[in-house]
C-alpha cells in the first residue's frame, strides 16, 4: 500500500457520527495514472469516505494528502437549480481560474449536454443534472478525480462516454477514484477495493 | 439607438468582456449577477412583493381605526400624538418588507448552501461569494423598500416619503442579514420561516403603542427594527431628520454579516491537505501494542526514531516536548 508515487493518500482515517463509527482506519494510496474502484454495501460509509477525501468533511482522526488538483463529483447532485448550465460553467471557471471553457465545451458535447447551455438546472432531468454534476468535476482537467456513483441515471451511450473520458484521463497520467455500491465492468478498473467494517481492503479475486 | 437601448448594449458588451476573466473583481461582478438572477427567479417572493404588500396595507387601512394614540418617539424625545391607522401602516409596511426580504435571503442562502461549499472547495473566494450575497441583499432591499414606500403613498401621505423608504430599506437589510445567518445555521425552510416570523412578531408587536403603552424603552431599543420604526414614525408624522435611527439597521446588518462570515468560513472549510510533489514529508502511523511497545509504520519517506534524544545520531537539537494527554490513546496518527 505504501508507494512514493501517490497522488492522493488516505492515512488512518476515522470518522464517527455520534456513537456510530463509520470509518475505522482507512489507509490507501491512489497512484498516478490509475483507475481505482472502491465498492461497498449500502451504509458502508462510501459517501462519508469520499466527503472526507474531498476535504468537505473533517475526519476525527487521520489525514488526507493530495499532490494534484482535485475534481470532485459528489453522489448528491450539487448544482444550483436557479442557474443555467452556462452560468454554472462561468461560476466554476472563476473558481478554477480557467482562461477558457474549451474543455468544458468538449465535455458538454461528449456527454450530449451542449444543447442545454441556456437551460436552468432545476428543469433538467435527473440524468442530465448528473452530467452537469460530472462536467463541473472535470472541466479543469484535474490530476485526481473523486467520483461517487458517477454514472447513476446515465443511459448506455452516456455510460460508455463516461468510461471513454475516464480512460483518457488515466492514459494522460491522471488518476480516478470511483466509489460505487456495485462494480459493473470490473475489468475497467486497475485496482478494486472494498470498504468493509470501516476499512478499505483489497477485493478478493480481482487482479491488482 | 435610444438611450435605454444604448445602456443595455453597453451592459451586454461589459458582460461579454468579463466572460473569460477570473480576477477577483470579475468573479465578484459575475457572482452578483448570479445572485440577482436567483432572486429574480424566486417567483413566490416576487408574488409576495407584488401582491402581499398592497393587500396587507389595504387591510390595515380598512380595519384599523383612526384614533389618536401616543407613540413614544426618541426623535421628538417624548410622546408623539399620531393617527393609529397611519402608524399601523408604518409598522405593517416594515413587517411586510422584513418578512419578505428575510425569507428571500434565507431561501437563497439555504438552497445554495451545498453549491457554495462546492464552489469554495473548487477554489472560489469565500469573501467574493459573501460580498455578492450582501450586494444582492442591498439590491433586493432597495427594490422592495422602494415599492413598499410607493404603495404606502397610495393610502396616505407621509411627511417625508424619502426617509420613510429609507427606514423600510434599512429594516429590510436587518432581516436580510438575519436571513443569511439562518440560511447558514438551519437546515429546513420551515424552521427558517418560523424563526423569521417569530422574531418579526415580537419585534413589531412590542413596539406598537396600542399593545405596549409603556414609555420605557430600555429593552425595546435593542429590537432589530427599533431604529427603522423610530425613523419611519418620524418620517410619517414630523419634519425632523432621523438618519441616525434609520442607520441602526446597518449596525444590525454588520453584526449579522460578521456572524454569517464566521459561519460561512466554518461551513466551507477545506479539510484536505495539498502537498506539492517535491515536499520532503514523512507520513507515519504509530500504534501502541498491549505490551506497551510502539509500532511505527511509514507510509512515505524514511523515519528516524529517537528513543534517547540526548544521544540522537542525527543531531536533533529540539527540546523534548512531553506528549499531550491525547497521545496516550491506543492509536495515534502523525503527519509531517
Amino acid at each position: 500500500m505504501s508507494t512514493p508515487d501517490f497522488t492522493l493518500r488516505a492515512v488512518d482515517l476515522h470518522k464517527a457520527f455520534g456513537a456510530r463509527q463509520v470509518l475505522r482506519g482507512v489507509d490507501f494510496s491512489l497512484r498516478r495514472g490509475e483507475i481505482m474502484g472502491i465498492i461497498g454495501e449500502n451504509g458502508a460509509g462510501k459517501t462519508t469516505l469520499l466527503r472526507v477525501l474531498s476535504g468537505e468533511l473533517k475526519p476525527d482522526r487521520g489525514a488526507v494528502v493530495h499532490r494534484d488538483r482535485l475534481g470532485y463529483c459528489p453522489q448528491r447532485i450539487v448544482v444550483n437549480d436557479e442557474l443555467t448550465v452556462e452560468q454554472h460553467l462561468r461560476y466554476f471557471q472563476c473558481a478554477y481560474r480557467l482562461p477558457s471553457l474549451d474543455r468544458a465545451q468538449e465535455l458538454l458535447e461528449r456527454l450530449d449536454l451542449a444543447g442545454y447551455r441556456r437551460t436552468k438546472a432545476g428543469v433538467l432531468s435527473g440524468g442530465t443534472r448528473q452530467k452537469l454534476n460530472l462536467v463541473l468535476a472535470l472541466m479543469h482537467d484535474p490530476g485526481v478525480v473523486l467520483m461517487d456513483e458517477p454514472y447513476q441515471g446515465f443511459d448506455w451511450d452516456n455510460y460508455l462516454a463516461f468510461w471513454s473520458i475516464t480512460k483518457e484521463l488515466r492514459d494522460r497520467g491522471q488518476s480516478v477514484l470511483v466509489i460505487s455500491h456495485i462494480a459493473h465492468d470490473v475489468e475497467r478498473f486497475d485496482r478494486l477495493h472494498r470498504l468493509r467494517g470501516g476499512q478499505v481492503v483489497e477485493e478478493a479475486g480481482v487482479a491488482t | 439607438m435610444s438611450p435605454l437601448a444604448a445602456v443595455v448594449a453597453d451592459i451586454k458588451s461589459y458582460k461579454a468582456s468579463l466572460d473569460d476573466q477570473t480576477t477577483w473583481q470579475a468573479s465578484l461582478v459575475k457572482a452578483i449577477g448570479f445572485e440577482v438572477a436567483q432572486h429574480a427567479r424566486n417567483r413566490l417572493a416576487l408574488a409576495l412583493v407584488v401582491f402581499f404588500i398592497p393587500v396587507w396595507l389595504g387591510i390595515v387601512r380598512a380595519i384599523i381605526p383612526s384614533d389618536t394614540v401616543e407613540y413614544h418617539s426618541r426623535v421628538v424625545r417624548g410622546p408623539l400624538p399620531v393617527n393609529a391607522n397611519e402608524l399601523a401602516m408604518v409598522s405593517g409596511a416594515i413587517n411586510a418588507v422584513t418578512l419578505i426580504i428575510g425569507f428571500m435571503m434565507f431561501a437563497a442562502v439555504r438552497r445554495s448552501s451545498a453549491f457554495d461549499q462546492r464552489l469554495v472547495l473548487a477554489g472560489h473566494s469565500r469573501a467574493c461569494l459573501l460580498v455578492a450575497k450582501l450586494a444582492g441583499l442591498v439590491l433586493v432591499a432597495a427594490v422592495v423598500a422602494g415599492y413598499a414606500g410607493f404603495v404606502m403613498t397610495l393610502y396616505w401621505d407621509p411627511l417625508q416619503p424619502g426617509l420613510m423608504t429609507l427606514s423600510l430599506f434599512t429594516s429590510g437589510l436587518t432581516y436580510g442579514g438575519l436571513g443569511i445567518v439562518l440560511g447558514l445555521a438551519l437546515s429546513t425552510e420551515l424552521a427558517g420561516m418560523f424563526v423569521i416570523i417569530m422574531v418579526s412578531l415580537v419585534d413589531v408587536m412590542v413596539q406598537n403603542p396600542i399593545i405596549n403603552p409603556a414609555d420605557t424603552q430600555a429593552v425595546v431599543r435593542f429590537l432589530p427594527t427599533y431604529g427603522s420604526m423610530q425613523a419611519g414614525a418620524a418620517a410619517g408624522f414630523t419634519s425632523r431628520g432621523a438618519l441616525g435611527y434609520a442607520s441602526l439597521g446597518l449596525v444590525w446588518l454588520t453584526a449579522f454579516g460578521l456572524i454569517g462570515l464566521a459561519a460561512f468560513n466554518r461551513r466551507t472549510r477545506d479539510h484536505a491537505r495539498h502537498a506539492p510533489s517535491a515536499e520532503p514529508s514523512a507520513t507515519v502511523t504509530l500504534t501502541t501494542r498491549a505490551d506497551g511497545s510502539l509500532v511505527v509504520t511509514s507510509m512515505v519517506g524514511p523515519v528516524v526514531v529517537c528513543t534517547q534524544l540526548a544521544q540522537c545520531p542525527s543531531g536533533c537539537e529540539a527540546p523534548v516536548v512531553p506528549p499531550p494527554a491525547r497521545a496516550r490513546r491506543t492509536r495515534k496518527t502523525a503527519t509531517s
